[in-house]
C-alpha cells in the first residue's frame, strides 16, 4: 500500500506539537465512526499496551569487580540461583528461577522486582578460584545503585494473541494460564485485544530491532523477533530490552502462579506510526475482530484440544459460553494497565518526549516455529490401552469370578448400560468376599476409581499408580465413559524399554 | 477491626442484649448489618482486635451465638488489576468496572478461598 507519510515526517510533527496521536481504543472508534481514509489522513500514531506474565524475562546485571576478583561460578539472590552466562561478575537474573528457600513464592521476577524498588538484596557467590581470579567465596547486599548495569533483556514478550484457557478434567488444574476449575468451570485467558502491541501491527510494516517502545514505565527497544516467533499463525514475539534503572513497579511486578511456579509481569506498549491506509484499517481492528481459540489446558499435550473460537469482545465480557453453559472468564493480563500505558505513551508523544523510530530491520513475517525434536519419543496412555473386561452392577459375584479366570485378568470395570464407569472390583475383593460370605457385588465395587486417560503420558499414570498403590486404572474419555485400562504390568514392560 | 456475627435466638431478639454488653464492656460496636425476622436475628458488627475474646465472651455467656467472620483482604499495593480472580469467585464478591479496575464485595465474601492462589501478586488473604 502506498504510504502517505514517513516515520520522519511524524517525528517532525510530534516536536512541533501537531502530530494527532491516539489510543488503539480511540482509533477504533474513530475508524468505525469515519472510516479508514479520513482515519488515515488524520492520524499519524497509534499507540498500544499490554501487561502481562511474560515468562521468558529477565534482566543482565553486572556487579563490577571486587578486591580480591572473582570469576563468579555459581550466584544468588535472596536465594535464588541467578545464571553467569558470560564473563566474571555478569548474571542473568531469570524471572521463573525460583528461591531455593521458598521456592512458588518468591523467584527471579521478585527479585528484578525488589531491585527495581530499591529494595537491598542478598547477593552470595561462589567459585573455583583461578589465578587471575582468585576469590572462591563472596556476599554482600546490592542495591541497583551499586550495578553498573541493569538491563532488562526479555527474550520472547508480547504475544501478539493467546490461546484462552480451560480446563476439562473433573479436578482443579494449576497452569501458567492460572487455576482453572474442574469441568470446564472458568475459563482464563491473555492479551490485551485491541490494545495488543502485535496484532495492530499484524505484517510488522512498522515493527523490528531498534523500534522504541514502552517497557516496565520507561522507553525500551525491540532487539527482534522473539523466541517461537510464529507468524504465520499470527502468533509473532519479539525480544526486547530496557534500563532497569529507570523501570517503574507500576508496569513491571514479579509474581507467581500457584503450583506452576514465578514469572514477571511486564508492561509493554509499541506506537504504531499510521504510514498508509493499510495500518488505519489494521490499528483500527475491533475486540470483535480478533479471535482466539478456546483449548482445553486439560490435555497435557502440545496439541491441546480446541473447544471453540471466540473474540475479545466476548473474553472482555467476563463470561463466555462452553459446551452450553456459561461460565465466568478471566484475563490474565491487565486490561486496566494495557490501556494505561497507551494512554501514557501517548501522552509522551503529545509532550514531544517520545519519538518514533523507523527499524533498522523489520521483524520476519515468514518464520515457522518448530516443534521440539526428541529422540526418543515418549509415549502416551493410548499406546498402552487394553479392552477391559466389564460387568454391570446386577451382575452376580460369581459371574464376575468366572470373568477373572476366563481372561486370566485382575480387574473387572462395573460400567453401566452406556459404558460409564460405575467402580472396580479386583480378584482380591472377590477372593475375600468368598470367604467373608458376602453375597452381593454392589457391596465389594470399589467406588472411588483413581482413571487416567487416553492422553495422559505413560509417566503420569505409573505416578498415579503409585501414588494410590494400585495395579491398574480404568482409561476414561472426558464423559466418564470406559475406552479400556492400563496395567502396572503393561507399564513397566514400557518403562524399562 | 474484626467482624463478629452475632445470632439471636426468637427469645433473644426482645432483649436489648447488644446495648448490654455494650455498655458491659464499654467498647462500641460498630454496626454493619442488623437483620431480624420473626423467628431469629443477625446482627454484623466490627470490633477492635484487641477486645474480640471478651466480646465474644460477654454475648455467649447471654446465649448468642458469636462467630468471628472473616473476609477477603486486598492488599491494594500489590494488586495489578489483572482478573486473575475474578472468574473463581463463586458468588459475585469480585467484579470489574468498565475500566477494567476489578472491584471486591468484601461483605458478601464468604471466606471460601477459592480466589486466593489465583492471585499472581499474593495481593488476597483471609
Ligand atoms: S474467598 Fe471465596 S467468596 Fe471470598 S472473594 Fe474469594 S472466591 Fe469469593
Ligand atoms: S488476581 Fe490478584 S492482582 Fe489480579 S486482580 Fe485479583 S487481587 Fe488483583
Amino acid at each position: 500500500m502506498a504510504n502517505i507519510r514517513t516515520v520522519k515526517e511524524i517525528n517532525e510533527k510530534i516536536k512541533k506539537g501537531d502530530a494527532l496521536v491516539l489510543t488503539a481504543a480511540e482509533m477504533v472508534n474513530l475508524v468505525e465512526e469515519k472510516g479508514e481514509k479520513i482515519a488515515a489522513k488524520e492520524v499519524d500514531v497509534v499507540t498500544t499496551g499490554t501487561l502481562g506474565a511474560m515468562c521468558s524475562s529477565g534482566a543482565v546485571i553486572n556487579l563490577g569487580h571486587s578486591d580480591p576478583p572473582i570469576k563468579i561460578n555459581r550466584a544468588w539472590i535472596n536465594d535464588v540461583e541467578i545464571c553467569h552466562p558470560g564473563a566474571a561478575v555478569d548474571l542473568y537474573i531469570g524471572a521463573t528461577m525460583m528461591s531455593e528457600t521458598h521456592p512458588f513464592e518468591y523467584g527471579g521476577g521478585h527479585v528484578i522486582e525488589d531491585l527495581i524498588k530499591g529494595k537491598e538484596v542478598e547477593l552470595r557467590a561462589v567459585s573455583y578460584g583461578t589465578d587471575c581470579y582468585p576469590r572462591t567465596k563472596l556476599e554482600t547486599t546490592i542495591t541497583k545503585n551499586d550495578l553498573n548495569q541493569f538491563i532488562l533483556l526479555n527474550f520472547r514478550n508480547c504475544y501478539q494473541r493467546y490461546n484462552c484457557a480451560t480446563n476439562g478434567r473433573n479436578e482443579a488444574i494449576y497452569t501458567y494460564m492460572g487455576k482453572l476449575l474442574p469441568n470446564y468451570g472458568n475459563a482464563t485467558f491473555s492479551g490485551s485485544g485491541c490494545f495488543s502491541p502485535l496484532m495492530k501491527d499484524p505484517d510488522y510494516e512498522t515493527i523490528g530491532i531498534g523500534t522504541r517502545i514502552f517497557l516496565g514505565g520507561t522507553y525500551g527497544y525491540v532487539l527482534g523477533e522473539g523466541t517461537q516467533h510464529d507468524p504465520t499463525n499470527n502468533f509473532g514475539t519479539i525480544m526486547v530490552k530496557g534500563n532497569c534503572k529507570k523501570m517503574n513497579i507500576d508496569f513491571i511486578r514479579g509474581a507467581s502462579f500457584t503450583k506452576y511456579g514465578t514469572t514477571l509481569y511486564v508492561g509493554i506498549g509499541i506506537p504504531i506510526p499510521i504510514l498508509n491506509e493499510g495500518l488505519a484499517i489494521k490499528t483500527g481492528v475491533s475486540d470483535e475482530e480478533i479471535f482466539t481459540n478456546v483449548v482445553d489446558y486439560g490435555v497435557p499435550r502440545r496439541r491441546r484440544p480446541t473447544i471453540r473460537q471466540v473474540n475479545y469482545k466476548e473474553l472482555k465480557s467476563g463470561k463466555i459460553t462452553i459446551n452450553d453453559r456459561e461460565v465466568k472468564v478471566s484475563s490474565l493480563s491487565s486490561l486496566k494497565k494495557a490501556k494505561e500505558i497507551a494512554e501514557i505513551l501517548k501522552k509522551w508523544i503529545d509532550e514531544a518526549s517520545f519519538f518514533l523510530t523507523s527499524p533498522a530491520e523489520k521483524l520476519p513475517t515468514n518464520t515457522v516455529c518448530n516443534p521440539m525434536k526428541q529422540t526418543r519419543e515418549l509415549a502416551f496412555v493410548e499406546a498402552l490401552i487394553r479392552p477391559s473386561i466389564t460387568c454391570s452392577e446386577d451382575d452376580t459375584i460369581k459371574s464376575v469370578a468366572e470373568r477373572i479366570i476366563r481372561h486370566s485378568v485382575n480387574h473387572v470395570v462395573v460400567v453401566d448400560n452406556r459404558r460409564k464407569l460405575r467402580g472396580i472390583v479386583t480378584s482380591w475383593d472377590v477372593t475375600k468376599a468368598v470367604a467373608d460370605g458376602t453375597k452381593k457385588l454392589v457391596e465389594i465395587i470399589t467406588r472411588k476409581v483413581v482413571t487416567t486417560s487416553p492422553d495422559d503420558p505413560i509417566e503420569e499414570a505409573a505416578r498415579k499408580l503409585a501414588q494410590h498403590n494400585i495395579s491398574a486404572l480404568p482409561v476414561t474419555d472426558k464423559n466418564g465413559k470406559v475406552l479400556g485400562i492400563v496395567t502396572s504390568e503393561d507399564l513397566t514392560k514400557l518403562i524399562r524399554r | 477491626m474484626t467482624r463478629l456475627l452475632l445470632q439471636f435466638s426468637k427469645q433473644q431478639i426482645t432483649f436489648p442484649i447488644t446495648s448490654q454488653v455494650i455498655l458491659e464492656q464499654g467498647v462500641l460496636l460498630n454496626i454493619l448489618r442488623a437483620h431480624v425476622e420473626p423467628t431469629f436475628g443477625e446482627i454484623l458488627v466490627e470490633v477492635p482486635q484487641e477486645y474480640v475474646n471478651r466480646i465474644v465472651n460477654a454475648f455467649q455467656k447471654r446465649g448468642v451465638k458469636a462467630t468471628v467472620q472473616r473476609r477477603l483482604e486486598v492488599d491494594n499495593n500489590r494488586c495489578i488489576s489483572c482478573g486473575a480472580c475474578y472468574s473463581l469467585c463463586p458468588i459475585s464478591v469480585i467484579s470489574f468496572e468498565e475500566d477494567y479496575s476489578i472491584v471486591f464485595e468484601g461483605e458478601k465474601c464468604i471466606a471460601c478461598g477459592l480466589c486466593i492462589d489465583a492471585c499472581p501478586t499474593q495481593a488476597l488473604h483471609i
